[in-house]
């Protein structure tokens, strides 16, 4: 594609992401047809299609196109347990015609949600101005159910609409409806994730040249007071931010130091690459920091150029266009696919640090010389919990989000993360906390004893924490369980993705044989190889 | 008016219509319930005017969508 093909398709993503156009223009763009097909299976009671005939546009975005099928009006939702499998099941309804109190109809939907989210994330919306019954809704804690909120969405009611058609909201508000679910909801349900934000500064954190005007010569205006406070609410949300900038260090220092009204101090980023290097050179050099693959990471400039070179060097990055008085920017970030949080990320306070924290630690390893020392030097406290039904979320997330470090590839939906800690399976959680930082709940092992044989279903640990062993300490812990629970063998499912080669490393060092064997061997080897490893151990169970 | 009138309804309906040529609902199949309230919002967009429930009703051709139209802008 020429670059001003190029220009023009990330300006017109840009403005898609930051503004709402009107549903004619919206219907014009969605020939494009082609990407990945997203299955959707909507059981309702409203007119879905008012709001289908949006969700390619925005699909597109991302490399989507949507499959729709559509259950009959329904109340009851009778067809929930006929549709064919899909990627995706929401559930739209017309909460005015369920004639039940609040409490009775979030109980009724519930037991719904919870079957229909066995096969698929669920979606339910909620409804604009019914606060008691949202509030119901907003407290089901089903594994696997997202809300809709169609009440912070501020639709507007059109009573017109809903006489002619029974559809009860108007068409800008179709289209909010379509923006939400296309670049907000599915995205993350669909494995879409943004883990961190590059950001260039000059003509995008703010407006001007920072080498030729200086720290009081930039610009801050309302625009990037707005950036500034979304880039802080993802960090805080537990996204990395990282600066990859053509500039002087000493330079950046001194204007996030003299220009507090930006809102945001050099500690937020977890990686800041400033240098007169080639982008593409500093923008590697932040993924091997963040230790996350580049197609999880979005790239902010306001050089088109520098964004086409990115995106052909740097296989995955996804990228923003910055429009120079942050505005657009700051509007588009929230819309951005894979930015929406659907779930709280329980890593979200200690992730910065701890990926701070691993620039001292490579420093340690280098000092101590010895691997051993390097460990001893950490002061590693290990917390093995079992089956603990409140890290139920956090394993799903971990199972959704680790690439590099995960044996099986299960990508386990909430509802199975739920069963994980269930009793029929031994299911480990593994935290870390060091003298440098607190990385919180890291890794997860999962296994289910039959007949003597242990078959482990999943082994997965978050990247920040590899290089010391404490996947190895956990796995010796974890089969000293599996003896307990009576299990002679040990099977391993091993999957093999593009990324995971280091588990399947680190397994094949275990057992070189192949991903089975004598969980006894297991074990003494697991003993030996951590006989000196200086880590505290807790065990929870 | 009528041009765009014409392209807008071709783009709902998803048909080419030709210049000149009426368009009756009634002999439509494009032209359903669903897609009735999808052209009314439409133009109401483009063309910044807001029809009531006896006028969406009343629709029952691109000849009576042109004179609501027509009708509301001179109003206006």
């Amino acid at each position: 594609m020429e670059l001003d093909d190029e220009v023009r398709a990330w300006t017109g993503a840009r403005r898609l992401m930051s503004t709402l156009p009107r549903g004619s223009e919206l219907r014009r763009m969605k020939k494009a047809g082609g990407g990945r097909a997203l299955r959707l299976r909507c059981d309702r009671s409203l007119p879905f299609e008012f709001i289908a005939e949006f969700l390619d546009p925005y699909l597109s975005l991302w490399g989507a196109r949507a499959e729709l099928s559509l259950s009959d009006y329904d109340p009851a939702l009778s067809q929930l347990g006929e549709a064919a499998p899909c990627d995706v099941r929401i559930l739209f309804l017309d909460w005015r015609l369920n004639k039940l109190p609040p409490a009775q109809a979030a109980s009724f939907i519930r037991e719904r949600a919870r079957e229909a989210a066995r096969e698929a994330p669920v979606l339910l919306n909620n409804w604009p101005g019914s606060h008691e019954l949202n509030e119901r809704l907003a407290e089901l804690r089903v594994p696997g159910l997202t809300l809709i909120d169609l009440h912070a969405l501020k639709v507007d009611f059109d009573p017109r609409n809903d006489s002619v058609s029974n559809f009860p909201f108007s068409g800008p508000a179709a289209v909010a409806i379509a923006r939400h679910l296309a670049l907000d909801l599915l995205p993350p349900l669909a494995g879409e994730r943004i883990k961190g934000v590059i950001l260039d500064l000059d003509d995008t954190l703010w407006r001007g040249v920072l080498g030729e005007e200086g720290p009081q010569g930039i610009v801050i205006g309302e625009g990037h007071r707005a950036l500034s406070a979304r880039l802080a609410a993802l960090r805080k949300r537990g996204l990395m931010l990282a600066i990859c900038s053509r500039n002087e260090l000493e330079d950046v220092r001194a204007a996030f130091k003299l220009r507090s009204e930006l809102g945001l101090s050099l500690d937020d980023f977890a990686s800041v690459q400033v240098s007169w290097a080639p982008k593409v050179e500093n923008i590697g050099a932040i993924a091997r920091e963040l230790n996350v693959h580049p197609s999880s990471l979005l790239f902010v400039d306001d050089n088109p150029a520098e964004l086409a070179k990115a995106r052909g060097a740097v296989e995955g990055l996804r990228v923003l266009l910055a429009d120079p008085d942050g505005a657009q920017t700051a509007a588009a970030l929230d819309h951005f696919p894979g930015i929406f949080a659907v779930s709280q990320d329980a890593a979200a306070s200690v992730r910065t640090a701890d990926v701070r924290a691993n620039r001292e630690r490579e420093k340690l390893r280098e000092q101590a010389g010895d691997p051993r020392a390097f460990l001893a030097a950490l002061q590693m406290e290990v917390e093995l919990f079992r089956n603990c039904a409140a890290h139920a979320q956090r394993i799903h997330e971990l199972s959704q989000k680790t690439n590099q470090f995960n044996l099986a590839l299960q990508r386990l939906s909430a509802a199975q993360a739920a069963e994980a800690v269930g009793s029929d399976q031994v299911t480990m959680t593994v935290s870390l906390r060091d003298a440098l930082s607190e990385s919180g709940l890291i890794g997860v092992l999962i296994a289910r004893v039959e007949d003597g044989e242990a078959a482990v279903r999943e082994v997965l640990f978050s990247c920040r924490v590899l290089g010391r062993d404490v996947e190895t300490l956990s796995l010796l812990h974890f089969c000293k369980w599996l003896l307990q629970e009576g299990a002679r063998r040990i099977r391993f499912e091993v999957a093999e993705g593009p990324r995971n080669h280091p588990a399947r490393d680190w397994l094949a060092c275990l057992l070189p044989q192949g991903p089975s064997g004598e969980l006894s061997e297991l074990h003494a080897r697991l003993e030996e190889r951590c006989r000196a490893h200086p880590a505290t151990v807790v065990e929870h169970r | 008016m009528i041009d765009k009138l014409r392209a807008l309804v071709g783009e709902v309906l998803e048909m080419d219509i030709p210049p000149d040529a009426d368009v009756q609902r009634a002999s439509t199949a494009a032209w359903d319930s669903l897609n009735h309230l999808r052209l009314v919002m439409t133009v109401e967009e483009e063309f910044g005017v807001r029809l009531d429930p006896d006028q969406v009703a009343s629709i029952g051709s691109l000849s009576d969508l042109e004179r609501l139209i027509s009708s509301q802008t001179q109003a206006a």
